[in-house]
């Protein structure tokens, strides 16, 4: 028997295949950035910012409270500002675009014919001496049924 | 567990068959719920085209996309029933057009998704490559090689995740900065359980530290999956136990991709002591290892070039004036109050210094990768600091905008800044002057 025809089990070899593909998937992953199926999963990878600003709800009585909480939206037209137009009023935020997409389509998907009036706001979180704290910026007003 | 094979890697036929089963499974959850998303959303505002036709006809005709998803449904079918490879391969190429018309209409990404169609396609690879090895068709041997693709692929999702943190900010992550910046994003508005165990952990920063510097000695450290089966064992249950935490601080990972790691894991139907099947010996001869294996070097050769010299990222990359941005999404909810907003100004207004400066030697007048700089400012249609280009009767503009977790997919990254390539009335020389722009700042960003 050759050396070319000498065999060798399947098992034994299968965690080159592995590597093989690991290596590839890096290298062109790298190159494409973001193409199915290939990504470099950088979602979380820039500098962090000093402060974050998820959406919220206010209501009449200045209770704060999850967007995923209510339901029978109505909101103001021409929609929601823009997140530029956010930023002019609300100072330089950062977000986290999964958790507004959604909060934003939850009220999409959840609306009606209102009712109580509510403000969507920007609950913008930084660290002073060791704790979170807040403070609130309005960027919208509508109506909720519950 | 049963007498160990002599080649044990810790996995049977019933748990191969298992893990094909649980990707098909991930990759059909998570292009059910693109579909889902993007059949209930109407549009509010139209977008402008897509500059890729099939993605444009897709996001105009989006009841295309459930046949679409039917077919592929069935493709995992027949994939995870008989490991039908070709079934697999034309549902995963379905999953794929899927997903990046879900990109095309909203500009999101979705990392979880990924990682299930990323999975089944390393498994198509593996399971190929070792039927090109052996030259014959057989289901046991593909499998082999199948659950070894899908698992180098597994490994790399969170190797690439560790790499990017370390190429983008050095080991800034390990201060566990980042950690509190997740943790205060997702901390609930109502005081409750949930609201005060993170307070209590950005109240500890060590805490937050160690999570940080767990982060990425696991993503790094991913890579020891393919050393062997109790390597393999381990890191699937920090995947686990990571994915887990994600869920119970953020509510974020879906049930789908906390079962993947399970998977992966152990052999659970031999540990079980059921559907017990001798573990054949199977053989390759070293000849066909050696052409399967130049076979593959050429393909990723080939498909490197690609990715690194053409520009797939333009093609790709999201233009923000052509996304389903969630807010304009809400066009369509009926609106009864009178306070109505101002149409946002179309007029530039000019940089900051801190703007100024950033942009350097750039000004209007000057030439980028062929293309003429015409105006530099904010604009108020978008607020974001925008360099207004021109080639002929061609026009584009180039938009900067400060990073955040999750943006859409951009052009380029430079610095602290995402670069979006918007109003392009040409499909593709604007990325010369794109990557013209971001060679220019970068420099200035080290």
């Amino acid at each position: 028997m050759t050396e070319e025809e000498r065999t060798v089990s399947v098992q034994q070899v299968a965690s080159r295949v592995g590597w093989g593909v690991l290596a590839a998937y890096l290298v062109i992953a790298f190159g494409v950035h973001h193409a199915f199926p290939f990504y470099i999963f950088d979602m979380y990878s820039m500098p962090a910012a000093e402060s974050v600003a998820p959406l919220a709800v206010r209501d009449a009585r200045g209770e704060v409270s999850e967007i995923r909480t209510h339901e029978g939206w109505r909101c103001a037209t021409p929609t929601l500002p823009s997140f530029a137009a956010t930023t002019a009023q609300c100072g330089t935020i950062q977000t986290v675009e999964a958790r507004d997409k959604d909060d934003l389509n939850w009220i999409a998907w959840h609306s009606g014919n209102g009712g109580q009036p509510v403000e969507i706001i920007r609950r913008i979180w930084r660290i002073h001496d060791g704790a979170a704290v807040s403070r609130d910026c309005a960027i919208a007003r509508c109506e909720v049924t519950r | 567990m049963s007498q160990p094979h002599p080649n044990d890697g810790w996995t049977s036929p019933a748990s191969r068959r298992l893990v094909r089963a649980v990707l098909a499974f991930v990759a059909a959850d998570g292009a059910l719920d693109l579909v889902r998303n993007d059949l209930a959303v109407e549009a509010g505002a139209k977008p402008a085209p897509h500059p890729l036709w099939l993605l444009e006809f897709l996001r105009t005709h989006r009841p295309v996309l459930l046949v679409l998803f039917l077919l592929s449904a069935f493709g995992l079918w027949r994939f995870a029933r008989r490991g039908d490879l070709l079934a697999g391969a034309l549902a995963c190429l379905g999953i794929g057009v899927c997903y990046e018309t879900h990109t095309a209409i909203y500009g999101s990404i979705q990392a979880e998704i990924l990682t299930g169609g990323a999975c089944l396609f390393g498994w198509l690879v593996g399971a190929r490559v070792m039927r090109s090895a052996r030259r014959v068709r057989d289901v046991v041997a593909e499998d082999i090689g199948g659950f070894y693709g899908a698992l180098g692929v597994f490994s790399a999702v969170y190797v690439a995740a560790g790499l990017s943190k370390i190429l983008r900010t050095g080991f800034e992550w390990a201060d566990g900065g980042m950690v509190r910046y997740i943790l205060m994003a997702f901390l609930p508005a109502e005081d409750s359980p949930h609201a005060r165990l993170i307070q209590f952990l950005l109240a500890h920063g060590g805490i937050t530290t160690f999570l940080g510097v767990f982060t990425l000695v696991f993503e790094l450290g991913a890579v020891a999956a393919l050393f062997g089966p109790r390597w393999r064992a381990l890191v699937c249950f920090c995947v686990f136990g990571f994915h887990v935490s994600l869920r119970v601080l953020l509510g974020m990972s879906s049930l789908a991709v906390l079962v993947l790691p399970l998977a992966f894991a152990l052999p659970w139907p031999r540990l079980a002591r059921r559907w017990q099947e001798p573990e054949p010996t199977l053989t390759v001869t070293h000849a066909g290892l050696r052409a399967s294996g130049l076979r593959f070097a050429a393909i990723v050769l080939l498909l490197t070039a690609l990715a690194w010299l053409t520009p797939v990222r333009f093609w790709l990359a999201i233009r923000p004036d052509q996304i389903l941005r969630p807010w304009d999404a809400l066009g369509s909810v009926a609106a009864p109050s009178s306070t109505a907003r101002a149409p946002e100004s179309a007029a530039w207004g000019p940089p900051s210094t801190d703007e100024t400066a950033l942009l350097g030697p750039i000004h209007p007048g000057a030439t980028l990768g062929g293309w003429r700089v015409d105006q530099i400012g904010v604009p108020g249609d978008s607020r974001n600091l925008s360099v207004a280009i021109s080639k002929g009767a061609a026009t584009a503009r180039l938009e900067l905008v400060p990073t955040a977790a999750d943006m859409p997919r951009a052009f380029r990254t430079v610095g602290d800044r995402n670069l979006y390539i918007t109003h392009a009335t040409a499909t593709d020389d604007p990325a010369a002057a794109a990557n013209a722009l971001a060679d220019a700042l970068a420099p200035a960003k080290r």
